[in-house]
């Protein structure tokens, strides 16, 4: 796979949360260039091109959309979120929050430090698929990301 | 000196012994000029000079009184030499002796004779003298003021006299003469004496005054009067002289023509032989005799014309002897032996002689005349210039009485007007003294009663006028003791309740007493004792003493039994004035150890930056409200204490009042309660994203079970799968409202003006529009707006319509009536459905989080929606309630705070 070619970056912890969302996103066809990592940390090393990713990814090549989880084992998705917006090279690209209720708190910080959009992740599936598939749309189709 | 007058009196007493000294010196010199100024004068006797100097130093030394006693004594005995003087010297008048003061001291050129005594003075000067000496022992008495007027007006007009008449007046006996400078030395040693003592000008009554004023008068009158008749007499003595005098000269011109007709007479007979001749001589013989001895007789005073008669007298006898000697011889021995006789011209020479003496009586006779006129002439003529001048000072001095009388008149008028006006001046303060002022006479009757006093105690003045005060308005208990104090004073002068204002109660006509603050003042009006009385109603100054007692009395049980710790303390230096029991058991310092001490001075004190900020705000805003401040109690522990300081002005200076509550617990509680909110808070939210993640990947497995396998599975299985779904979904479900529900209890309220009548309205719309099956008929009244938070209100009429529709749903004709109305200043809502209802029993349930009355196959539902909107409502001061019965449908209500005035101003505003 080529990393730098990548159209979503999905983090998420839970497995099962990710595969509904890689599921509900391969049915649209939209999974192609997808790379899911299970935690904050590694998602940085991803977009910085560090760690395990060092070399073989280019930070100029960043993913067309980020799906970020909130809530994650060590780093969490608002540091993830915190450290892309302060980052001139990884600013631009568009950051959609993932979280399991629209009531939370964190949703409104994630807007102060630059979300894009949010998704909260309903329990009913029927719902979720909708708005995976209305995501990828608009992130990857219709929207223009900065030159 | 304080003034003019002792410098007046200073001059003249140097004046006066400018005077003695200058004569003294004329005694040792022999110097007539010193002793009497005018040739022919009396002179100034020694001993009037040396009175004069012992006066003017004993006038001196009063002047430069000194606190000397020695010198006190040295004037007495001056005094005492000075009148000694005098009263010898009158002495020796009186008893006609001489005990040889009046040459003591220098000797007489002059001897006595009878009118003369050798070096005595004027008995004037001798009384001038004794009465100065006396002046002079009583300088300055009060008594003595009369007396010192009298006789020092006395002696200066007397002297003033005596200087105008011997100027003028030559018939006054020599001795009592004064000479000039003991005149004027008198007058200036009375005006000495006088001014010496300025305080007793003002004792000397006018009419004392005018009243020596005319005897001085009536002296100048009787002198006057003394005067002139002695001169009356004067003038007819002259005129008596003229006609002694031609008397003189007749008898002595008619003894002259007789002796002519004896010589005729006897000549004729003896050349006639005629008897005719011869009784012509005969006649004039026999009466020449009797004219001579009238002559003699007028001429009886003056020995020289005496002497002539008598040789007149003898010559005559002469004469007619030479007559009868020749008439004898011619009868005798015929005319030629007469002839003979005659020839020898004896007879001639006897006529001769005689016509010689008789005109030198004449001549001497008309000189005394002229002589006796000219000095008449000149007595009268000076008589008559001092006749003038005493009529001219009785002129001036009538002037200066008739003036005086007139300014003491025009005085004494304006007095009596100051005395009038101040009488009504007095009239008025007594009718409009905002006291009652009750005046009584000795005898304890009531004398005056102003208008004050009417009101006060309701009796008019006519109807206690006369009446004694012990029986009207003084209260039976003191009519004894207002008796026997009255008597007590009248009797020793002595009053305990005079002269101050002390606090008693009075009677009025109702015969209800009430206290009155009473002051009293004895004085005396017509020589007889009279109380003046000032007597205010003080009810009220007690009602409000009792008041303020009471007050104080309140504030001080407030102050000790107040659970609360309050301090008094003085701003300036932050010292305690006061602290009350609970203070001293929070603090734990005693009250001694806090009283005049300050709280940093006992190290309560830990944070001082904030005590500051408590200060600051005392400054600006004079009262701080419940300020949070850690301080150290005695025993080191720290205390959280909830501070409110209020400042008040006590005498002046500023206090802050400062209520203290131990909140040490308290605070350690909402720590606590803070720690278990924050625990619950990561409780819900692990709730809200933990449980949720395993309900997502049950539906989420399960839904890709149907979707990927929905051809192998019977449908037992997809029932099963349904089942899992539909329960997972309403876990779901309750978690969502479980989160909203402990959520609301942070949620902040965010009051706006919200058009409750729109918002439901638009609510209706949206759910008819979502369930366009829903048959309902919607009875929406007027709405007001209100003043909340939109977001959770909003929620409030989502659950209570959606309960509304849910709960009714199982009707027929389906009906929702939405209202509002006012309960107790609120604004109540309610809706009202015709559906279910509810047990009225369980009604206490209805607003519980996860109580329900319906099992969730009658109606779905968590049992969170009523528990929120309480929470809501309760949130925004409001409240909720319900009526229901079972089946007949169900009311629920909720009530917010009216719109307030101000907020409706807003509204109003935006709306136009």
């Amino acid at each position: 796979m080529n990393h730098n070619s990548v159209e979503i970056l999905l983090v998420e912890d839970n497995a099962n949360d990710a595969e509904l969302a890689i599921r509900e996103l391969k049915k649209h066809n939209m999974a192609n260039n997808l790379v899911h990592v299970k935690d904050g940390e590694e998602a940085l090393e991803f977009i910085f091109a560090t760690g395990k990713y060092a070399g073989i990814r280019d930070i100029g090549f960043p993913p067309k959309v980020v799906l970020l989880d909130i809530q994650m084992p060590k780093v969490n998705g608002i540091e993830v979120l915190q450290k892309i917006k302060s980052d001139d090279r990884t600013r631009s690209t568009p950051v959609v929050m993932l979280t399991s209720s629209k009531e939370d708190p964190d949703v409104k910080k994630c807007y102060e430090l630059g979300a894009n959009s949010y998704i909260v992740k309903p329990v009913n599936f029927e719902g979720f698929a909708e708005a995976i598939k209305n995501l990828g749309f608009y992130w990857l189709l219709l929207n223009q990301p900065p030159t | 000196m304080k003034n003019k007058l002792p410098i007046v009196s200073f001059v003249a007493a140097l004046v006066t012994m400018g005077i003695g000294i200058f004569v003294m010196i004329g005694w040792f010199i022999h110097n007539d000029f010193m002793r009497m100024l005018v040739p022919g004068q009396v002179k100034m006797k020694f001993n009037v000079a040396s009175g004069f100097v012992l006066s003017s130093i004993v006038l001196l030394l009063y002047h430069f009184r000194e606190k000397n006693k020695i010198w006190s004594y040295v004037s007495i005995l001056l005094s005492v030499i000075v009148s000694l003087i005098g009263l010898l010297t009158l002495a020796e008048y009186i008893f006609g002796i001489n005990i040889g003061i009046d040459e003591f001291f220098v000797k007489d050129e002059l001897r006595t004779t009878a009118i003369y005594y050798a070096g005595r003075m004027s008995p004037l000067s001798a009384i001038n003298l004794l009465l100065i000496g006396i002046g002079l022992l009583l300088l300055n008495k009060e008594k003595a003021a009369a007396f010192q007027f009298f006789y020092l007006f006395g002696i200066a007009f007397v002297s003033l006299l005596m200087l105008i008449s011997f100027n003028f007046i030559a018939d006054i006996p020599t001795y009592i003469g004064l000479a000039i400078h003991v005149a004027i030395g008198f007058i200036t040693l009375s005006i000495a004496i006088w001014f010496a003592q300025p305080e007793l000008q003002a004792k000397i009554s006018f009419e004392r005054k005018l009243f020596t004023g005319f005897i001085a008068i009536i002296i100048l009158i009787v002198l006057l009067s003394v005067f002139s008749s002695y001169y009356s007499d004067k003038r007819i003595s002259t005129s008596r002289l003229v006609e002694h005098t031609n008397n003189i000269l007749s008898e002595a011109g008619q003894t002259l023509s007789l002796t002519k007709d004896i010589e005729s007479g006897g000549r004729g007979y003896i050349i006639t032989g005629d008897s005719d001749y011869l009784e012509y001589f005969t006649i004039a013989k026999n009466n020449i005799f009797s004219h001579v001895k009238k002559l003699k007789e007028l001429t009886a005073d003056n020995p020289a014309q005496q002497v002539r008669i008598d040789s007149l007298s003898a010559l005559i006898t002469k004469r007619i002897d030479f007559s009868l000697q020749c008439i004898q011889l011619t009868n005798d021995k015929g005319f030629e032996a007469a002839r003979a006789l005659m020839d020898t011209r004896m007879g001639k020479f006897y006529t001769d002689k005689i016509r010689k003496v008789t005109s030198a009586i004449q001549q001497e006779e008309n000189d005394l005349l002229i002589q006796r006129q000219k000095e008449n002439n000149k007595s009268i003529v000076s008589f008559n210039r001092a006749f003038f001048i005493f009529l001219g000072c009785v002129f001036i001095l009538l002037v200066i009485i008739l003036f005086s009388i007139r300014n003491n008149f025009a005085f004494r008028r304006k007095a009596e007007k100051q005395i009038k006006e101040s009488e009504e001046q007095i009239q008025t303060i007594f009718r409009a003294a905002p006291d009652a002022v009750v005046v009584i006479d000795s005898e304890g009757k009531i004398t005056k009663w102003n208008s004050m006093s009417e009101t006060l105690f309701g009796w008019s003045a006519d109807e206690v006028l006369g009446k004694p005060l012990s029986e009207t308005i003084i209260p039976h208990r003191y009519r004894e003791a207002h008796k026997k104090g009255m008597k007590h004073f009248l009797k020793t002068g002595e009053g305990p309740v005079l002269g101050k204002a002390i606090e008693i109660q009075a009677l009025n006509k109702n015969n209800i007493e009430f206290d009155v603050a009473l002051s009293i003042s004895p004085t005396i009006v017509n020589e007889k004792h009279v109380f003046i009385g000032f007597i205010r109603d003080i009810t009220e100054r007690k009602k409000a003493e009792e008041k303020l007692k009471e007050s104080e009395e309140k504030f001080q049980k407030t102050f000790q039994a107040s659970a609360a710790g309050i301090s008094i303390t003085r701003l300036s230096n932050a010292t305690y004035l006061d602290v009350n029991d609970a203070f001293v058991k929070m603090t734990g310092y005693a009250k001694e150890e806090l009283i005049g001490h300050t709280s940093v001075e006992q190290g309560m004190i830990i944070n001082f930056e904030r005590r500051e900020k408590i200060l600051q705000q005392i400054r600006e805003h004079g009262s701080v409200k419940n300020f949070e401040i850690t301080v150290r109690n005695k025993s080191g522990k720290m205390l959280e204490v909830l501070t409110s300081v209020e400042t008040i002005l006590l005498n002046g200076e500023k206090y802050a009042i400062n209520i203290i509550y131990d909140i040490t617990e308290r605070k350690k509680a909402e720590r606590e309660l803070e720690a278990v909110n924050e625990e619950l808070e990561a409780f819900t939210y692990s709730v809200s994203h933990d449980l949720r993640a395993p309900l997502r990947g049950i539906i989420g497995f399960i839904a890709m079970l149907e979707e990927d396998y929905s051809s192998k599975l019977d449908d037992e299985a997809k029932r099963i799968t349904s089942v899992i779904k539909d329960n997972t979904l309403r876990m779901g479900l309750l978690i969502d409202d479980l989160l909203a529900f402990s959520r609301m209890g942070k949620q902040e309220i965010l009051k706006t003006r919200i058009d409750t009548q729109i918002m439901v309205k638009e609510m209706i719309d949206g759910l008819v529009q979502q369930n366009k099956e829903l048959v309902i008929s919607w009875d929406i009244r007027p709405l007001p707006p209100v003043n909340a938070d939109i977001n959770t209100i909003r929620q409030v009429w989502i659950n209570l319509i959606s309960n509304a529709i849910k709960y009714s749903g199982n009707k027929e004709n389906q009906r929702i009536e939405i209202g509002a109305f006012n309960q107790e200043g609120q604004t109540a809502f309610f809706i009202k459905d015709n559906g279910v209802g509810f047990d009225e029993q369980y009604k206490s349930k209805l607003f519980k989080v996860f109580q329900r009355l319906h099992s969730t196959e009658e109606f779905e539902g968590t049992g969170v929606g009523l528990a929120l909107v309480e929470k809501i409502v309760s949130k925004h001061g409001g409240k909720v309630w319900a009526e229901g019965e079972v089946n007949k449908g169900a009311i629920f209500y909720f009530s917010l705070p009216a719109e307030d005035i101000e907020q409706k101003q807003k509204s109003l505003y935006h709306e136009s």
